[in-house]
């Protein structure tokens, strides 16, 4: 049983609805998306995939960017925040995700 | 808050390593990754586990390459010099097949324009009463007259830049598999 493989797939395609969903929560930061992603070993992903992946979802405008001084001896941050079309996008992909959730229970049976 | 010199040299390499693209978007990765080898440091972590952790700056900066590349899919020169660096940067399967269908498809889609300004340029020559014998088809015992000439130099022209075409689409797709393989995820 190889499920590693699995989840990996799980992974693509869910990392970025997760990563949206946390600039949603607050505006945040590289490392700290990176950092709370780590607490779910599902969703763990390393900087070259994270960073990569934010960029992209700046080009297509779901998230601004912009650097913000720290506290005295702390270096600035990059703070990514959500745009109206990332809301939108959130929202489609909400709808999406709770399809799914009903396809599966339904197909597993009550 | 300084860096260790060896975090200064991985700045400088992902630096290099991501010469084509622009200016601005180079400094501002470079700036973010700094950015947070700082606050690793401050948070007490060694130069070396700093190092462990973002990975060869290599493989970094190919994955910010190869997401910059398969982001859109029309062609410019920016897009070219990125592709020649992220085939660079990729090993084996980029130093054979990329360069292939890279610099085959760029060559076909030249060839495809330069096809019918030939056509035109023995057309133009012959109404002005010059035969030009170098440009010119013939399969067979069959040749083509000055006049028929152009329609089946722009005819061929055409086919000729769509398979180039297809060639650089398959490229970008190529390294979009490359770059988003499971690889990456799965490390």
């Amino acid at each position: 049983m190889n499920i590693d493989d699995w989840k990996s797939q799980i992974k693509r395609g869910t990392l970025e609805f997760c990563i949206l969903l946390m600039i949603k929560q607050q505006p945040s930061y590289g490392y700290e998306i990176i950092s709370t992603l780590e607490k779910y070993p599902i969703l763990a992903a390393k900087e070259n995939t994270i960073y990569p992946l934010l960029r992209r979802l700046m080009k297509d405008d779901y998230v601004s960017s912009s650097w913000q001084e720290s506290a005295e001896g702390l270096p600035p941050r990059k703070y990514y925040s959500i745009t109206d079309k990332g809301i939108e996008y959130i929202s489609a992909m909400s709808d999406e995700w709770d399809n799914l959730l009903n396809a599966i229970k339904e197909i597993k049976g009550a | 808050m300084e860096l260790e010199k060896s975090l200064n040299e991985y700045l400088e390499k992902i630096e290099k390593y991501l010469k084509p693209m622009i200016v601005s978007e180079r400094v501002d990765i470079v700036k973010e990754i700094k950015s947070e080898m700082l606050e690793l440091q401050n948070n007490g972590i060694s130069t070396e586990q700093i190092i462990d952790r973002l990975g060869n700056p290599k493989e970094l900066a190919k994955a910010y390459l190869g997401e910059a590349i398969a982001k859109n899919s029309g062609f410019n020169w920016r897009r070219l010099s990125a592709v020649i660096a992220f085939y660079s940067l990729a090993g084996i399967g980029g130093m054979f097949v990329l360069p292939i269908t890279s610099i085959c498809g760029i060559a076909f889609m030249v060839s495809g324009v330069l096809c019918p300004i030939a056509g035109i340029i023995k057309l133009v020559a012959h109404l002005m009463g010059y035969e030009i014998a170098e440009i010119g088809i013939s399969i067979g015992t069959f040749s083509a007259n000055e006049i028929a000439f152009l329609p089946i130099s722009i005819l061929i022209g055409a086919i000729i830049f769509v398979i180039g075409w297809l060639l650089w689409k398959l490229t970008i797709v190529i390294i979009k598999s490359m770059s988003q393989g499971k690889k990456k995820l799965d490390q």
